[in-house]
């Protein structure tokens, strides 16, 4: 074994080194290999920078840069040349803006697409300028959106989440709108009552009404005199009156929603945003009581509008109606609130207000900023923990109700329909979102970092919607990550080697390769000397797959690429190989809620194929197999069946017998023909429809005639009851028919 | 074939001729924009502070033939030193974009003789050996009648500052009417810059351009320059035609439905409302038919506020008989009908008032309903309102009658301060007090307040059969007779409220001349003058026609004479077989005759036009003599 | 407050209404008329659904049919010959708190009323219509309908109409924006009753075409089928009509139908020699006019005067200074 190699497994075995040859720059000088490609983003058309879109409800709450451009060329561009021409002047635009984007914070869509006009357009002669100039003009009018462009950085996910937050309150607008408008019916109902007064019919009222070219034409006094009856007198009850005003003020003076119908000086509304977790809860709690008084003026207004509120039946339960009484229902009504914190602010206390929102579905979200996923190497042994408590503690939300939705920044726009449903959710809503701060400890663009965190499982993205039927395959979703069913995302490595031959290697991207995007981490790797290479180095991946971890022949080592574009390997040490460990089980544990490699489905499915396979061994042994439409038709049969009885029961309520007179009376038209020959015999039920009511009541005569002036022959005289009533039997002759 | 007759150079610092008032005509083929410069020119007129009355000439065509005699559309603008109240009579000065649709107007006797024309004269020279042909032949024809007639290179003078004449030359026109009239460029400036607004600066420098250099060609060129000294105006006003100031009325009285259907000339108010009626929490609804319309807005009356249904003489005789049912069901309705020449479909775009009669007394049996008329612009917006109070404090319906000659016209008047009390209080849904009837008729005045659907305890139906006081169908005589009585008793009850019309000019004398609705303005400027020739001339205009009111009878009798004058039809008794027993008098005429017994002399015309100042001066004197 | 809670409140307060709070004036239709049946399958669906008598709103034309509002214990409006729908309509635009029933006839609906009918159906606005089609005129004695079949004798065609009848349903099939057409037959009333209640329970403009019989003037006209069940073709579905076992045993002659199939609904009132009875179209998803045009924001004096101003800004000329 060389020196070298003893060298390296002493590091990998105890994290230390004793010689700065293999002082690695990991983090600074190089870069994961798979990575290295995209050092610079600006060359890519992806997801950001987004766009957070303003104005029409109707359009989504955010978008992308390359999807608006995209968009806007598909509707503008033609086929062929000119179309060409058009598209290559406005993707100029595009890459320009991007340029312009970076670090520029608080630009508009439209602010910056000037200033890359601006910056474009100096560049170029007179003859291209004017040309491009009127491409842009083109497209500048075609363009129908705008909003605040923000790039992928640490201020990100409170931004986007925010702006969410604002414009997705549907909910919120939706009540306004229903207590604005019982405010004004209302005040209508005042009025109206109001005007019964008289007061409407002074000669001075009604000159104010015509308009001035009239106020000559009338004696008003005449008028007044006359109109007495113009107007109703009967006011409204005091009691009614005093209600509806109460129901009118709570409505006026609630907190929770501005509404046209107030003058905006005199709301004082409420803020729904909080910077920690016990002020958000203490505030929810408080405002608990206004909500059910407004809760309840809105019952009592919806009554009173219709005339419907009963004081005997309904004073006593709105006296009674408290903050207990509210239901989901009504508390879906009201906004959401919402907090932005990063996990360095969530102590164990906030994490217990975390549980406490959680467990009661209190309409409260919650944004989680992550920034440094592997955490700092633990005080106790220096190894880094693996992920922050936050991260496990959103997990293990997953049991509750709430909907839960953890991403690394990069992705966020992926996430958008998720994050939609989870700010529309009625119930409380966590956001765990990954970015890095730019602290110097990353040269990489916070995107790239961001997806390296999710390719690497160190920050997997996934999402729990308690909304979404019932089940964990309904709920949880894990396939925004790359390759779910793998361990790791495997992709290819080309370089070249001494000899410049090609060589391809397939590369897993492990946790350890995303912490040598991380200067802070590089005490974990040791720069391995090119001979060593073949000698004992061999992937983290394969490495953690090993059986037995004891074996010391060989080190796990990642590769990284320098400044110069020279592959390096990296030695990870140990405490790193532990954490890439635990990383994978955590990933196996998400993979099973996702219901990729469910251990129990497996179980479930081997037992279901051995039975299948006997059935089959049966199915083969018997000599005549049952046909299988046989089985098929056997449902019916019995409904039939069912049917059958249910008539048979049917018959025995409506047909009497033969001797007795009946009436099938669901078959009643209701057409008085009977009634009207003699109400006392025949009658109607409850649903206008025909009886025989009283036989002693009639003659048989009365029920023979009756049975042949029935519209529908649905009377049936039977036998007489009384022998000696006259002509008998010319009646039974009749009365045949009717049998 | 002769020749332009060059005028010499203006002479330079030309002295203005002052004059108290002219009247204005801008020609062209549609689409020249004729209609733009004579709005423009009214505009800045008003602003000026002069009295204007602008009148639109349309041709009845949507696109017309180019040069042709019937296409003539524009303007015609009436600008005084003091407030005007019609279109006046002929033009004084007349700007034409070519010689055919100066030819229409000649025909229809608009010019007045002498009058001055500015003439395009760019056919003089054209390609087409016909067109020039018909151009000097009707420049000698002008020459002939002794016009002043100054030919104008517009197209040239614009095509120094434009690409397309065509869209230019009415800008350039303004230029020379402004200079013909002494107003100063700054004001045609602001008014460009105001209609133009939209459009960016570009296009409103380039019509600046034009304007001046109309103004400056006319300054160089014509020796004809006029000033009219004004007052400068003291109060905001606004400037809208009849047809909008009925839609902003509608608005303004609180109505929420308005259904109507395509008919000319009522639908130009349909069309602005539609545009701003739901902005107001409204709704136009445009139905299959005009009978629908009608029952349409009695529906929303019957279950909400008062409804509006806005038609024509054809349609306003479809709803005949939906306005039946509205009067005995008790429905408040308001029923505008901008009147045009009648019978059948007469003449859509012309003004007429024939439909007083059956504004009056349409429907079968007895069917009492309110009829009343405006008299002009400012009129249109106040009197919706009335009507709309009137339908809903009666229970009845309304008739505002007005007609194609207001419906285009134009006239500012001080802007409307908006009140709240205008507008239609709520609907009220309480319980309905016990033992009240939903006819439950006041036996003195016939009122009653009416009971509409989701009112507890007021479930009844409503039926357009006679009925009693519980709404109950009547089979005997009796009740049917009380009902007619009551609704018969609601317009005396009425009419008890109306004032006693003013009378202009003293309360007694050889003639009176009474009228109603649009010629109020030119009775009153034909009377003035006939008076200041001493003759002792009064008169009486009628706003509210039924119920009419009191005293009017007292005040014929107090004139030797009583002469009616109207838009519509009478028989003239110069004909052979027309005498005293066999004579159709106009509508109004009628109405006095039979509502005073007071032998009333009645004059109508149904001209294409307005009736002018001039020609009731003309019968006047006539009527003197 | 959660809906369940108002619901609950809403019928609490309001003590139950019973069959009589729908009873109005007593009917002067002729014994036997199918009226009856007609009048009392609705009462019952008003209790059914415990519509409060005040929100009920009756529309009728000229007619027997059209008689029937008066014998609702709700609101009615008994209008004039053919204008039901648009009085109707201008009704509920403005008033969608309104239970909006229409009852119409044969002559009232197919004759002078057609443009009406058609163009009621192309608005859909949400309304339940009922037309009486008894094949006649019966209210002015005995004139031919234009539903009357050919060779019908009245008085004005007294040796028999010469024109084929018209057939309503497939007329309705043939409107466009057509969102609810069904048949029923005033002597089966269950099914009256299921149709009418479905036709209410639709969100639009609910077009029933109910056989009617006239005992007086078209004595004979459904006899047949009144004594032959198996003339009818009774259409099942789910979504639709379902038979009871006691009807099962008369109407044997049932057909499955979906009522969004319209290409079955086409075949089936096609074909003449079955009278279909049931829901033969319905389609949810047409919106509603008065959805459509209702007003977005409510009326009040402070919106007029915004919209006001605005407009006259627009008209105002200030005087130059």
């Amino acid at each position: 074994m060389s020196a070298a190699l003893q060298e390296l497994i002493n590091f990998h075995l105890t994290g230390k080194r004793d010689n700065a040859q293999t002082e690695s720059m990991a983090g600074a000088d190089t870069v994961p290999a798979l990575l290295a490609p995209y050092r610079d983003l600006l060359s890519l058309r992806y997801d950001y920078p987004l766009i957070l879109v303003e104005g029409a409800e109707t359009q989504a709450f955010v978008d992308t840069l390359t999807g608006v451009i995209n968009r806007l060329l598909r509707d503008i561009a033609p086929e062929g040349n000119a179309g060409e021409q058009l598209r290559q002047h406005i993707l100029r635009l595009e890459s320009r803006m991007r340029e312009l984007a970076v670090g520029n914070v608080n630009v508009t869509l439209t602010e910056l697409w000037k200033q890359a006009e601006k910056s474009l357009l100096a560049e170029c002669k007179n003859a291209e300028a004017e040309w491009l100039g009127n491409s842009i003009a083109t497209a500048r009018f075609a363009l129908q959106i705008d909003g605040q462009v923000v790039d992928c950085d640490e201020q990100l996910p409170a931004r986007l989440i925010q702006h969410g937050w604002n414009k997705l309150a549907i909910r919120r607008h939706e009540t306004s709108r229903r207590i604005n408008d019982l405010i004004i019916r209302l005040r209508n109902i005042l009025k109206v009552d109001d005007l019964k007064n008289g007061a409407s019919r002074t000669p001075q009222k009604l000159k104010t009404t015509l308009g001035k070219r009239y106020k000559e034409a009338f004696d008003f006094d005449r008028m007044a005199e006359l109109l007495e009856d113009s107007t109703p007198h009967n006011r409204l009850p005091a009691a009614r009156l005093e209600r509806i005003r109460a129901a009118l003020t709570v409505l006026e003076s609630q907190k929770f929603f501005a509404t046209e119908a107030v003058d905006p000086l005199q709301q004082k509304l409420h803020d729904f945003r909080f910077d920690n977790l016990s002020a958000a809860l203490k505030a929810y709690h408080e405002r608990l009581t206004e909500i059910a008084d407004v809760v309840r003026a809105i019952a009592i207004a919806d009554l009173e509008l219709d005339n419907a509120y009963c004081e005997e039946e309904h004073s006593d339960f709105f006296d009674r109606f408290s903050p207990q009484a509210l239901t989901s229902e009504d508390l879906a009504l009201f906004p959401s609130y919402l907090i932005c914190l990063h996990e360095s602010e969530c102590n164990t206390h906030d994490l217990a207000r975390l549980m406490e929102i959680v467990t009661c579905d209190l309409p409260i979200k919650v944004l989680i900023h992550v920034s440094d996923p592997l955490g700092e190497p633990s005080p106790i042994d220096g190894r880094p923990h693996t992920g922050s408590f936050v991260q496990q503690l959103v997990k293990t939300f997953v049991a509750g109700e709430a909907y839960v939705l953890q991403s690394p920044a990069s992705h966020l726009y992926r996430q958008k329909e998720h994050i939609q449903k989870a700010l529309e959710f009625a119930g409380p809503a966590i956001f765990s979102v990954f970015v890095p701060f730019a602290d110097g400890h990353q040269q990489l663009p916070a995107y790239l970092v961001a997806a390296a965190a999710m390719e690497s499982r160190v920050f997997p993205a996934f999402s729990y919607n308690p909304a979404a039927g019932t089940g964990l395959a309904a709920r949880f979703d894990i396939s925004g990550n790359p390759d779910v069913t793998a361990d790791w995302p495997r992709r290819e490595l080309r370089f070249e080697d001494e000899q410049l031959q090609a060589v391809v290697e397939d590369v897993a991207f492990t946790p350890a390769d995303f912490a040598a995007t991380d200067l802070s981490k590089s005490s974990h790797f040791a720069l391995a000397a090119k001979d060593s290479w073949e000698e004992g180095l061999i992937p983290v991946a394969d490495y953690v797959d090993r059986e037995d971890s004891n074996a010391v022949e060989a080190v796990p080592s990642i590769a990284v690429v320098s400044r110069e574009n020279i592959l390096q390997r990296l030695v990870v040490d140990e405490g790193m190989i532990r954490s890439v460990r635990r990383y994978r089980e955590r990933w196996h544990a998400l993979q099973e809620l996702g219901g990729v490699h469910n251990s129990y489905a497996d179980a479930a499915r081997r037992l279901a194929e051995a039975e299948a396979q006997a059935q089959a061994q049966a199915q083969a042994a018997k000599l005549e197999p049952l046909p299988k439409a046989d089985v098929e038709v056997s449902q019916p049969v019995v409904e039939e069946v069912v049917a059958e009885q249910q008539a048979e029961e049917a018959d025995a309520e409506t047909a009497g017998s033969a001797e007795e007179a009946y009436i099938e009376t669901p078959r009643c038209t209701t057409c008085d023909e009977c009634t009207n020959r003699n109400d006392r015999l025949f009658a109607y039920d409850d649903n206008k429809q025909a009886y025989i009511k009283d036989l002693d009541a009639g003659s048989y005569r009365d029920l023979v005639e009756a049975a042949e002036v029935c519209q529908v022959s649905i009377i049936h005289p039977g036998l007489p009851r009384n022998a000696d009533e006259a002509g008998l039997e010319e009646l039974i002759e009749r009365a045949k028919p009717f049998q | 074939m002769s020749v332009a007759k060059k005028k010499p150079k203006a002479p330079v610092g030309k002295p203005a001729i002052e004059i108290d008032e002219h009247i204005v005509e801008i020609l062209s083929d549609s689409g020249e924009g004729a209609q733009k410069c004579g709005q423009s020119f009214g505009a800045i007129a008003a602003r000026l502070g002069y009295g204007i009355w602008t009148v639109e000439i349309i041709p009845a065509e949507i696109q017309p033939p180019a040069r042709s005699v019937d296409g003539a559309s524009g303007n015609r603008i009436r600008v005084a030193g003091h407030p005007v109240s019609n279109g006046g009579n002929q033009a004084d000065v007349v700007v034409a974009f070519n010689e055919q649709v100066l030819l229409g107007r000649l025909r229809a006797d608009e010019l007045k003789p002498g009058c001055s024309i500015l003439l395009e004269d760019k056919w003089r020279n054209d390609s087409d050996p016909s067109i020039a042909a018909s151009y000097v032949r009707v420049y000698d024809e002008l020459i002939e009648r002794g016009f002043d007639v100054h030919e104008i290179p517009m197209g040239v003078e614009c095509l120094k500052i434009i690409k397309d004449p065509r869209r230019g030359k009415n800008m350039f026109a303004l230029g020379l009417l402004c200079s013909i009239y002494s107003l100063d460029t700054d004001a045609g400036h602001e008014q460009i810059r105001f209609i133009f607004g939209k459009k960016g600066d570009l296009v409103i420098s380039s019509n600046q351009k034009l304007l001046d250099a109309g103004y400056q060609w006319a300054e160089e060129n014509l020796d004809i320059k006029y000033k009219i000294p004004a007052t400068p105006p003291s109060e905001t006003n606004i400037v809208v035609n009849g047809n909008t100031s009925l839609a902003l009325g509608v608005m303004a009285s609180g109505m929420e439905v308005c259904a109507m259907y395509p008919i000319t000339p009522a639908t130009s108010a349909s069309h602005y409302l539609s545009d701003v009626f739901e902005k107001v929490g409204g709704v136009v609804h445009q139905a299959e038919d005009e009978i629908a319309a009608a029952a349409f807005a009695v529906g929303s009356s019957y279950a909400g506020k008062c409804a509006v249904t806005i038609t024509s003489g054809p349609g306003f005789s479809l709803k005949q008989e939906v306005l039946g049912l509205a009067v005995m069901a008790e429905i408040p309705l308001v029923v505008i009908n901008v009147q045009r020449g009648g019978p059948s479909t007469g003449q859509p775009t012309k003004p007429e008032q024939g439909d007083l009669l059956t504004a009056c007394f349409g429907s079968h049996g007895d069917a009492p309903k309110v009829v009343m008329a405006v008299s002009d612009i400012e009129d249109c917006f106040y009197s919706v309102i009335t009507a709309r109070k009137i339908a809903e404090t009666f229970n009845t319906v309304v008739v505002l009658l007005s007609d194609a000659g207001l419906a285009t016209a134009q006239q500012p008047f001080p802007r409307p301060e908006f009140c709240e009390d205008w507008l239609a209080a709520p609907i009220d849904l309480s319980p309905v007090e016990e033992g009240y009837f939903p006819y439950d008729w006041n036996p003195r005045s016939g009122q009653r307040h009416r009971v509409i659907p989701g009112q507890p305890n007021g479930m009844h139906t409503l039926t357009g059969l006679a009925h009693d006081r519980r709404s109950c169908v009547a089979y005997n005589l009796k009740v049917n007779k009380e009902g007619m009585r009551h609704r018969s008793l609601k317009l005396a009850a009425l009419q008890k409220t109306i004032k006693t019309p003013a009378v202009l000019g003293d309360d007694e004398g050889e003639l009176l001349v009474v009228g109603w609705g649009s010629t109020r303005g030119a009775i009153a400027e034909a009377v003035k003058n006939v008076r200041a020739d001493g003759h002792r001339v009064s008169s009486m205009h009628l706003k509210i026609l039924q119920p009419m009111a009191s005293g009017i009878k007292e005040i014929l009798q107090r004139f030797d004479k009583v002469l009616v004058v109207e838009n519509n039809w009478a028989d003239s008794m110069d004909d052979e077989l027309i005498d005293e027993e066999n004579r159709r008098y106009s509508n109004l005429g009628w109405l006095l005759r039979a509502r005073c017994l007071v032998d009333v002399d009645c004059w109508g015309e149904v001209g294409e036009q307005p009736i002018k100042p001039g020609t009731v001066e003309r019968v006047i004197r006539e009527r003197l003599s | 407050m959660s809906t369940r809670a108002t619901e609950f409140l809403r019928r609490s307060g309001e003590h139950d209404h019973p069959l009589e709070d729908y009873v109005g004036r007593v009917p002067r239709w002729c014994t036997g008329c199918g009226d009856n049946a007609v009048l009392a399958a609705v009462q019952k669906v008003c209790r059914e659904e415990q519509l409060p008598p005040e929100k009920l709103m009756f529309v009728s034309g000229i007619g027997c049919s059209s008689r029937f509002p008066h014998y609702m214990g709700g609101y009615g409006f008994h209008g004039l010959h053919g204008r039901a729908l648009p009085i109707a309509e201008g009704i509920k635009m403005r008033r969608p708190d309104l239970h909006v029933f229409v009852n119409t006839g044969d002559g009232d609906c197919c004759s002078i009323g057609a443009a009406h009918w058609v163009h009621a159906t192309r608005y859909n606005m949400n309304m339940t219509v009922m037309m009486h089609d008894n094949n006649i005129y019966g209210l002015t004695k005995n004139q031919a309908s234009p539903t009357s079949p050919i060779g019908t004798r009245s008085n004005t065609t007294p040796r028999g109409s010469v024109l084929p009848a018209f057939d309503p349903l497939q007329a309705t099939l043939g409107f466009s924006n057509l969102s609810f057409v069904a048949q029923a037959a005033d002597w089966i009333p269950e099914l009256l009753f299921q149709i009418i209640h479905e036709a209410f329970k639709h969100r639009g403009f609910s077009f029933i075409r109910i056989l009617q019989r006239c005992p007086e003037f078209q004595a004979n006209r459904w006899e047949p089928c009144i004594q032959d069940p198996d003339k009818l073709l009774i259409l099942t579905h789910k979504d639709g009509v379902q038979v009871s076992p006691t009807l099962a045993r008369t109407y044997k002659n049932c057909e499955e139908h979906d009522p969004a199939n319209l290409v079955d609904a086409r075949r089936i009132v096609g074909t003449s020699e079955r009278i279909p009875v049931g829901i033969i179209y319905r389609n949810s998803d047409v919106p509603c006019y008065d959805d459509m045009r209702a007003p977005d924001r409510l009326f009040t004096p402070e919106l007029v005067k915004q919209g006001l101003e605005a407009e006259l800004d627009k008209f105002t000329i200030r005087p130059r200074d």
